[in-house]
């Protein structure tokens, strides 16, 4: 998906502006902090090694 | 004292009591108590009166009216109850129109005979392991209510471990069952993941949702359950001969002496030392983050676009940053989840119930921002999940019993607390959860003494405007 950058755009409003989203100041430092915790989550499971039919567990049985 | 829920369903069917005598001192009850604990957002009296006296009649007329008859329950505020608006602890959806009908869940538990009397108090859309709600209040630990209760079900712990009602259901997703029901000394399920229906649930993240019941002793909860379930639960006819091991690894980091202690006796008490551990629970409490905030985001993302001021800024921000994840790390994180399950579930040929601590320690203080996690002081707020997120993601029942307080007298304040462990078997085997827990509790190693004494104080004021 290619999303329209205006100039000095930091990444964050790229990131919402792709879910047409508006990020209020107020919400900004929260969604930061969020948003970098989440990030290092994803880099934990992007680090596990997965076979590539090792499906998504869409339709989850237990 | 307030009495077991069997105990209040027996004095109702055998005449001691009616039913309508019942819920004017549960609503007495709530009255005296709940001001301190802030566990209730809606006494649902009027029409617990109807239903109590509904009962009655049909006592006087002879008919069965269920296990749990006359039995007050309270609800956490994200299942349907007919004629009242589910808001999940928002107030973006206050103005819903009220609901026609009962959760599934609720229509079973009225069918055992129980009676819903009151909407319970959860962090904003269940997105939180503390119960601080800015819209209805802090609910306080009854155990100290300087002290969280945790969530995000911190009602339904709290209105059990308060004395309010004997009965109460919520929801788990990460563990919103196990933590508030550890940090408060009560008992909480988390059901095999889809056994129980979500229907007129509202969803948090769908994938990993699941609902239970809290009851102050193992045979209540017994009870709930099977109301729930609408199917009473298989016998296990001997539990020591069940095959016991705890959880070791991840599930040992920062325990505080008595945590260890306790689970130590409970293995101890199946004659086995036996400690197995999960591969990658980092990375699976990972994987249920990620699939947690995605869910939960993608959920919201429609009306965090046009009211975002109107939800509680704590939960605003986790949701917005979820709805921006990208696909990939997302599908990823259902990769690692189905890799986890088949991992976790290969366990369970050589095991039939594991245990595992709850939480790191007892129920933080309200004033206390972190706790010791790796020797670091980490947020407690986020980590009261650390050992029940990881489980969550391969869907196995898991029953949060409280340890039984310490018999020695020279125990501090802070040693009497409550402390949780899970018992997780594999799903669908609910049934030997139910007779390793009963074993305990009659050897006197599960149970915490419930309800808490009746408040004296509160230290300070609610933050809420309820």
């Amino acid at each position: 998906m290619s999303v329209n950058v205006d100039e000095g755009a930091d990444e964050l409003a790229i990131m919402a502006r792709a879910v047409d989203l508006h990020l209020p100041d107020a919400c900004r430092p929260g969604v930061e902090a969020n948003t970098n915790v989440l990030r290092g989550y994803v880099a934990l499971i992007e680090g596990l090694p997965l076979s590539d039919h090792c499906e998504p567990a869409f339709g989850y049985k237990p | 004292m307030t009495m077991t829920a069997a105990a209040q369903a027996n004095a109702v069917r055998f005449g001691v009591k009616t039913a309508r005598e019942t819920i004017e001192a549960a609503i007495e009850t709530v009255g005296i108590r709940d001001p301190a604990y802030c566990s209730v957002t809606r006494l649902l009296a009027e029409r617990a009166r109807r239903m109590a006296d509904a009962i009655d009649i049909r006592i006087a007329r002879g008919e069965q009216v269920g296990p749990l008859a006359g039995v007050p329950f309270g609800v956490k505020d994200l299942f349907d109850v007919a004629g009242e608006v589910t808001t999940a602890g928002s107030v973006v959806l206050a103005s819903d129109p009220p609901k026609e009908d009962d959760a599934i869940v609720v229509q079973r538990l009225i069918a055992a005979g129980a009676i819903p009397l009151a909407l319970l108090n959860m962090d904003e859309f269940a997105y939180g392991f503390a119960t601080e709600n800015a819209h209805y209040g802090v609910t306080r630990n009854p155990r100290d209510t300087d002290r969280l209760a945790g969530g995000s079900s911190g009602g339904s712990a709290a209105a059990v471990a308060g004395g309010l009602v004997p009965i109460t259901i919520g929801s788990d997703t990460n563990g919103s069952i196990r933590v508030p029901a550890s940090l408060c000394g009560v008992w909480g399920l988390r059901p095999t993941q889809g056994r129980l229906p979500l229907g007129g649930v509202y969803p948090f993240a769908a994938s990993l949702d699941v609902v239970g019941p809290f009851a102050g002793d193992v045979d209540d909860l017994k009870l709930a359950f099977e109301a729930m379930d609408g199917h009473a639960l298989d016998e296990v006819p001997d539990t020591r001969g069940l095959r016991v091991a705890r959880l070791g690894g991840w599930f040992e980091q920062d325990l505080v002496p008595a945590l260890r202690e306790g689970l130590e006796r409970l293995t101890g008490f199946f004659g086995t030392s036996r400690v197995v551990e999960l591969p990658e629970p980092a990375r699976a409490r990972a994987a249920s983050f990620v699939i947690t905030a995605a869910e939960g985001g993608s959920l919201h993302l429609p009306r965090l676009r046009t009211r975002p001021i109107d939800y509680d800024p704590a939960t605003r921000d986790r949701l917005m940053a979820g709805a921006m994840l990208p696909a990939a790390p997302v599908i990823r994180a259902h990769r690692v989840r189905n890799w986890f399950r088949e991992q976790v579930h290969a366990l369970f040929e050589h095991v039939d119930v594991l245990i595992a601590p709850a939480t790191v320690g007892p129920a933080p203080r309200i004033d206390q921002p972190t706790i010791m996690v790796g020797g670091k002081p980490v947020s407690a707020r986020a980590n009261l999940g650390l050992f029940t997120q990881p489980l969550s993601l391969a869907g196995m029942p898991i029953l949060a019993a409280p340890l039984a307080p310490p018999a020695h007298e020279g125990a501090s304040a802070e040693e009497r607390l409550p402390l949780g462990v899970q018992l997780i078997a594999a799903p669908g085997k609910e049934a030997s959860l139910f007779a390793m827990a009963t074993a305990l509790s009659q050897a006197g190693l599960l149970g915490f003494p419930t309800p808490a004494p009746a408040p004296v104080h509160m230290s300070s004021s609610n933050s809420g405007n309820s």
